[in-house]
């Protein structure tokens, strides 16, 4: 019998970043008091599950990891890797119509490329879960709506050259929050234009702007690509209580988004007001999801709660504005990119691990062929506290590469070795499924 | 000495215990309409020519009052009262609607918006007994005591309150037990009054001990208030027996095999396996603590079929066997015409069997054929089980990436079916078997030397200053340092007291679960949240080493 909603419900009670960081043991305490007094695990529509351990296989299939997985991985990132693959299967093999991966630690931060924790996140959940869905089950187009208050900028990063993964993130705008970046500019390299959307919102944004947003922009655009599998990122940090943030948005904001977007699968991020939002917004969104009655699901205490200003209505009917035109004239934008473009294409960006306190350096080329999707290197050169410096050569064969440019991506990482000047060198073949080190 | 009876769905076992051995036992059929009668003949059974009344130290039974009330439908009215507050709408969520009552306190105990009885609720009182329920009052408990003082003061008799099922996380759990609580309260009670009162007649004075769903026992008067816990005493009673007639040192199978149905139990490191949250109702979640059981409609009165594939077990029960004078083939006449057993017609079960073969197939070959798809039936339960049970949810890292399957050792067999079944499922299972002697009487014997058990839970939040003992509605202020151990401590204290209280001899109890996290408020440890079950240290007296006597 297919369920409603399969739960894979995972709260690492044993597992924190450190004694008082906000990623820490009791962040879903509170949560699993309120999922187990309301019942919910009891409930016919919801199916618990397990989550498995994720293989190393699994996580080098989206990261590369200098110098190794093991550094910065723990057993609590495999298992929550493997919780989000769980819910994958579990929707994939029809055993529920969706599912919810209520599991920590989080993931939307982590770039291709891990050096450390950034973000307080280390692997991209999300992201892993989305290249063990192409890999396993020939996902084609897939769409991620990020609902978490911070720019999911790791997911942007890694589908940053990908047509088929349509990224769509609402966030409060990175000029007042970590990690400053996602705004409209940030559309998705030449060959995949327009598939990234950035929806920066003014702070104290809440339920109506929010909803206008989906209704007047998300919820048409994702009608016109036509996802096979829907993603949820479902942040629950735009909370009005949230302390990382200044938005307004409630339990029954994000249950009733959950409700409209219906996703295929829905992956936890942030949210850190653990006691006065996580355990109402989950409930909230659990019961959406499972297509219950989530009407009563209200907040005790709604003292903070201030009505929306007109500055952030005004910020949201120019996103509106600003994205159906982007949207619109995307495939006119993405021919002329290309063709100012030419072979290939260059982007270098620094990247601050707040986490950990690394600062890195990438150049980042895509090179393309008229054959296939071509291939990209990655030069990265990283200064942190407890490894010094070190530095990676980088490339990545896409799974549709031709086998010329897989062979043009091996050689520039031989060159790269005789050359000399990096540290550690790899080819991240997604055709051969495989992390090469050289 | 000890006495143990178990009424079961088809005979009432009585046994008398002395010496680690069985000296007496008796068996007699169970009278649904009055099961105190079936109950006192059974007694009268075993006594005979024991001059044992005298010399009794306790009398306990298991009981299936509770479960067949429940079954056939036969509760009485009972007034919901349900404080939910904000979430999940739980008006579906109870065998009768409740009668919702505004309130509600949150998680961490704040009593946000106090509940209050509205005048016009006054129509529901007439005479019936009262549930009162309110989600997290396992934290807090006041707005359910309030309630329940005034229900009293409107004159309602009986009022049991969420609270006192469990000190667990659970409302619909905890409304749901109080529900089955509540409606089987004068059952109990007259049942209770009516064994008492033949134990009296036959000179029995010794206190009166009632087995519940997790293998434990209950002094009389405890029985009385938790009666949802006497429901599925069955297979509880069975587990106490296996306990005290093996004793399974290893990751054992037990099977109670009788005529209907195979009750399925797991043992690790001496103990039967629990489920995780608490047993099902007529389909309705409590907060009943029961074993991790699966029950597979196989038993000796199973009736077989010749099919295109083979011989089909059941479904449903037919028998009599036709070597006791029954009309279709069963599983009993395999066995019998197998020499598994010696009672009845063998040349009937011999027919039985010749009724189902082939042309030119021996009738001892269908026999064979039947017992193996029969514990190929019951085989598959036990593998399906162990995935289950390897799949069920856990929620420390350490858990998941430390995860063992449940591998058995030892199949354990008990009930009348076991001699004919429990060696081939070994066999299947490629595992050693035991079927210990008693074992037709083992529920008797387990709810004869089962210790008393009575779970209690603590809450402490050091950052609020305040500790909970949720099922006494017991609260008090703490200091900053307050520790697990200071909280194992008061939590020990208190099962002594009940213990004392049920009239129990207190034995030592035991850490079910502890947990402890931080509050962080600002970036500063603000006090701590600790969490901890404990019990009675559950078990049986001694161990029973097998019939002896008569
Ligand atoms: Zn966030
Ligand atoms: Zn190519």
């Amino acid at each position: 019998m297919t369920a409603p909603l399969g739960l894979v419900f995972f709260p690492a009670v044993d597992w924190m970043i450190s004694e008082t960081h906000p990623e820490r043991q009791e962040r879903l305490i509170y949560t699993y008091d309120q999922i187990v007094e309301e019942g919910l695990l009891d409930l016919a529509a919801i199916r618990e599950y397990k989550p498995r351990v994720a293989g190393r296989r699994d996580i080098e299939r989206t990261h590369i990891v200098v110098p190794d997985l093991n550094n910065i991985v723990t057993d609590a990132h495999l298992v929550s890797a493997g919780g989000t693959l769980t819910a994958a299967d579990a929707v994939m093999k029809g055993e529920v119509k969706r599912a919810f991966a209520l599991v920590r630690p989080p993931g939307h931060h982590a770039m291709r490329v891990a050096h450390g924790i950034r973000g307080f996140c280390t692997i991209n959940i999300e992201a892993i879960m989305i290249d063990y869905l192409r890999k396993t089950y020939g996902a084609g187009r897939i769409a991620v709506v990020d609902t978490d208050v911070h720019h999911g900028d790791g997911t942007q990063e890694i589908f940053y050259h990908d047509p088929d993964t349509l990224f769509i993130s609402f966030h409060q705008d990175g000029h007042t929050l970590y990690p400053g970046s996602g705004f409209m500019e940030e559309a998705g390299s030449p060959y995949a234009f327009g598939a990234t959307i950035n929806l920066p919102l003014l702070p104290e944004t809440g339920d109506v702007g929010v909803h206008l947003l989906f209704d007047e922009l998300i919820r048409p655009i994702l009608d016109d690509f036509q996802p096979d599998i829907l993603i949820n990122s479902a942040g629950q940090d735009n909370h009005y209580t949230d302390m990382l943030a200044s938005m307004q948005v409630t339990a029954q904001g994000y249950a009733r988004l959950a409700d409209k977007l219906k996703a295929d699968i829905a992956v936890l991020e942030g949210g850190y007001s653990i006691e006065a939002a996580l355990p109402y917004v989950n409930t909230g969104i659990v019961l959406a999801m499972a297509g219950l009655d989530y009407s009563r699901v209200l907040e005790p205490d709604r003292r903070d709660l201030r009505p929306e200003g007109k500055h952030t209505a005004a910020r949201v009917a120019q996103l509106v504005s600003d994205g159906r035109a982007l949207w619109s004239a995307r495939g006119k934008l993405k021919a002329e990119k290309i063709a100012k473009a030419g072979s290939s294409w260059t982007r270098k960006k620094p990247i601050y691990y707040d986490t950990d306190g690394i600062r890195e350096m990438q150049t980042e080329t895509a090179f393309y062929c008229p054959k296939c999707p071509g291939y990209l290197t990655i030069d990265s050169s990283a200064r942190g506290s407890y490894f010094g410096e070190q530095s990676a050569f980088i490339a990545v064969v896409w799974a549709a590469s031709c086998p010329d440019c897989a062979k043009r991506a091996y050689d520039a990482v031989l060159r790269a070795k005789k050359q000399g000047g990096h540290d550690y060198f790899f080819v991240q073949d997604k055709a051969k499924d495989l992390l090469e080190r050289i | 000495m000890l006495l143990g009876i178990d009424v079961g769905g088809t005979f009432t076992d009585a046994v008398i215990i002395e010496n680690e051995r069985v000296l007496y036992s008796a068996k007699r059929h169970t009278t649904h309409g009055n099961v105190a009668e079936g109950l006192l003949a059974a007694l009268d059974g075993v006594l005979e020519g024991s001059g044992a009344a005298g010399k009794l130290k306790r009398a306990a039974i298991s009981t299936t009052l509770v479960t067949n009330a429940i079954a056939t439908g036969q509760l009485p009215k009972v007034n919901i009262f349900a404080v939910p507050g904000p979430g999940f709408d739980c008006r579906k969520a109870f065998p009768a609607p409740p009668v919702v009552i505004d309130g509600y306190t949150d998680h961490r105990g704040h009593n946000v918006h106090y509940a209050k009885l509205p005048a016009t609720a006054g129509g529901f009182l007439a005479g019936a007994p009262a549930v009162v329920s309110a989600k997290f009052s396992v934290r807090n408990p006041e707005s359910e005591l309030a309630l329940e003082r005034e229900l009293k003061a409107r004159g309602v008799k009986d009022v049991v309150t969420g609270h006192s099922m469990s000190g667990l996380l659970g409302f619909i759990r905890r409304t749901n037990s109080a529900y089955y609580t509540a409606a089987t309260l004068d059952l109990c009670a007259g049942f209770f009054a009516a064994v008492r009162e033949g134990l009296k007649k036959r000179a029995i004075h010794a206190p009166l001990y009632v087995l519940k769903a997790d293998g434990g026992t209950m002094p009389e008067n405890l029985a009385g208030r938790y009666t949802a816990e006497t429901y599925f005493t069955g297979p509880a009673a069975s587990a106490v027996g296996i306990k005290a007639l093996v004793n399974p040192a290893r990751r054992a199978v037990s099977l109670d095999i009788g005529g209907t149905t195979t009750d399925i139990a797991f043992w690790e490191g001496n103990r039967p396996l629990f489920g995780k949250r608490g047993a099902k109702i007529n389909g309705y979640p409590t907060a009943v603590r029961a074993l991790h059981l699966s029950s597979v409609p196989v038993g000796g009165d199973s009736c077989l079929k010749r099919t295109e594939s083979g011989i089909a077990i059941g479904p449903g029960r037919v028998g009599p066997a036709m070597a006791l004078g029954g009309s279709v083939p069963t599983l009993t006449d395999a066995f019998l015409l197998l020499r598994f057993d010696d009672f009845g017609d063998v040349e009937k079960a011999r027919s039985a069997m010749r009724s189902l073969a082939r042309p030119g197939e021996a009738p001892e070959a269908v026999a064979g054929e039947a017992v193996r798809a029969a514990a190929g039936k019951i085989v598959a339960v036990i593998r399906e089980m162990i995935e289950e049970y390897a799949l069920e949810p856990v929620y420390r890292v350490e858990d998941v990436i430390k995860a063992h399957k449940f591998a058995p050792e030892l199949v354990i067999g008990i009930g009348g079916a076991a001699k004919g079944l429990v060696p081939e499922i070994a066999g299947q299972l490629g595992l050693p078997f035991d079927i210990p002697a008693a074992a037709l009487v083992a529920n008797a014997v387990g709810a004869a030397v089962a210790r008393p058990t009575i779970l209690g839970v603590l809450r402490a939040d050091t950052a609020l200053g305040r500790c909970i003992l949720p099922q006494a509605a017991q609260g008090m202020d703490i200091d900053r340092k307050f520790s697990v151990r200071d909280g194992e401590i008061l939590l020990t204290e208190w099962l002594r007291r009940e213990a004392q209280n049920g009239g129990v001899e207190f034995h030592g109890a035991e850490t079910l679960w502890q947990e402890q996290f931080p509050v962080i408020r600002d970036g500063w440890q603000s006090g701590n949240i600790i969490n901890i079950a404990m019990q009675l240290t559950p078990g049986v007296f001694f161990t029973v080493k097998g019939a002896g006597g008569q």
